[in-house]
């Protein structure tokens, strides 16, 4: 039996010293790096559950609960830091990419100690295959977000589209993960790697647009 | 066989326009543009998920549609773009004819839900008839109009298209289960992908480019 909770407490405690010695953004970075850690053991909880409640066979669990459960958990610290503190774009663009990262950590964490650890190239491409799809997932809400809110009256039907948008990718990026043909799994952990290298012109137009 | 194909093409045309749109949009930091670009790669991602699922599995998701929360997401960018043309005096127009379609589309909403799940056919079709309503609503009141503005009035033709031939999509997908190319689901798909292309050469008009 895998002691995820002791794992999370062991992991998590150097952060909240990060947390308590630093200031300004890389004390907001350390601490969402941390609850991105919380919401992927929340989600690890919450998966299990709908998997009991729905019977679900493993692929369906992966494929059509854990994208839903995930997206959402990950979006909730950042809209709560959005609409109570009213940050810039830049900490908020922080913040979502900090808890992004932290989601993949500890979600790569688990698949270590469930897995073994002695094939490198696999675990290169998978870490960061996984780290890319959070970043990525939390990029589409977390950027689309900022350059639709300009209106009032996008606010909630936008990042309600786009967090289904991320939903789908991330199911996407499972679907093919699952699949037991090599050449398909590679192809899924590949294709959030090429998604950022196609986002960051992108990213850098968004932000010339911002400023 | 033939709608693997269309899907594909569907997905094609869909990833095309939304890598289109982006480019657009981030050249010239248009809104509308981005909300369209939203619109297309929903629609795609969903599309991709569902070839890719049923190329994988061979049977239908057990407990939950993603591809159906990705075309939903698409129907509400659909809207979005939609109001964000609508002026002031649109707004106050009203006739009886978009409020008759309207009760159109709800009764075959209501009888779609023989069918499908409620809440995702009840959303989605709500979306729909909301462009359909919002985009007759448009179009009747340009028309009204001394001066004309073609441009709009296509932009809103394009997306009253869409909303018909997707409540034909699914009204096709009731009664003619059997797959061949015969098969008028096959034609409704055809005219849904021409009608993604034609909707992007109409929001590019009335974008403020």
């Amino acid at each position: 039996m895998i002691y995820l909770e002791n794992i999370f407490v062991c992991l998590v405690g150097p952060l909240i010293i990060a947390v308590l010695v630093t200031k300004g953004r890389y004390r907001m970075m350390f601490l969402f790096f941390a609850i991105g850690m919380g919401m992927c053991l929340l989600a690890a909880y919450i998966n299990t559950f709908f998997a009991q409640l729905y019977n679900a066979d493993p692929l369906s669990a992966a494929v059509e609960i854990a994208p839903v459960c995930e997206e959402i958990l990950k979006l909730l610290p950042v809209l709560f830091l959005v609409l109570i503190f009213e940050p810039n774009i830049q900490d908020a663009r922080v913040a979502i990419i900090c808890v992004s990262a932290g989601f993949a950590t500890f979600e790569n964490t688990y698949y270590l100690i469930q897995n073994y650890s002695a094939n490198l190239s696999h675990l290169l491409i998978r870490g960061f295959g996984v780290g890319a799809m959070h970043i990525v997932c939390g990029a589409i809400v977390g950027y689309g977000m900022f350059y639709i809110w300009r209106h009032t009256w996008l606010k909630l039907a936008g990042t309600l589209g786009l967090l289904c948008a991320a939903i789908t990718y991330h199911a996407i990026y499972n679907l093919t993960v699952s699949v037991d043909y090599g050449v398909i799994q590679y192809i899924g952990y590949l294709f959030p790697i090429l998604s950022i290298l196609a986002g960051i012109p992108l990213e850098k137009r968004l932000d010339r647009i911002n400023h | 066989m033939y709608e693997i194909i269309s899907n594909m093409l569907q997905l094609i045309v869909g990833a095309g326009c939304a890598i289109y749109s982006g480019l657009l949009a981030a050249r010239h930091d248009n809104q509308r543009l981005f909300i369209l670009t939203c619109f297309y790669f929903t629609l795609a991602l969903g599309s991709l998920y569902w070839a890719f699922y049923l190329a994988v599995n061979n049977y239908s998701p057990k407990i939950f549609y993603v591809s159906d929360l990705s075309w939903i997401a698409s129907c509400l960018f659909l809207v979005m773009l939609c109001s964000s043309v609508v002026t002031p005096e649109e707004r106050r127009y009203h006739t009886i004819v978009e409020w008759i379609l309207m009760a159109v589309l709800a009764g075959l909403t209501a009888y779609m839900l023989l069918w499908g799940d409620y809440l995702a056919t009840i959303t989605w079709h709500g979306l729909l008839m909301v462009s359909g309503y919002l985009s007759t609503r448009g179009l009747l009141y340009l028309r009204s109009q001394k001066e004309r503005v073609p441009a709009k009035e296509k932009f809103y033709l394009a997306i009253l298209a869409f909303v018909l031939i997707e409540f034909g999509l699914f009204l096709s997908s009731c009664f003619f289960p059997t797959g061949d190319l015969l098969r008028p689901y096959l034609w409704f798909d055809q005219a849904l992908t021409a009608s993604l292309l034609f909707l992007l050469t109409t929001t590019k008009k009335v974008a403020d480019l």
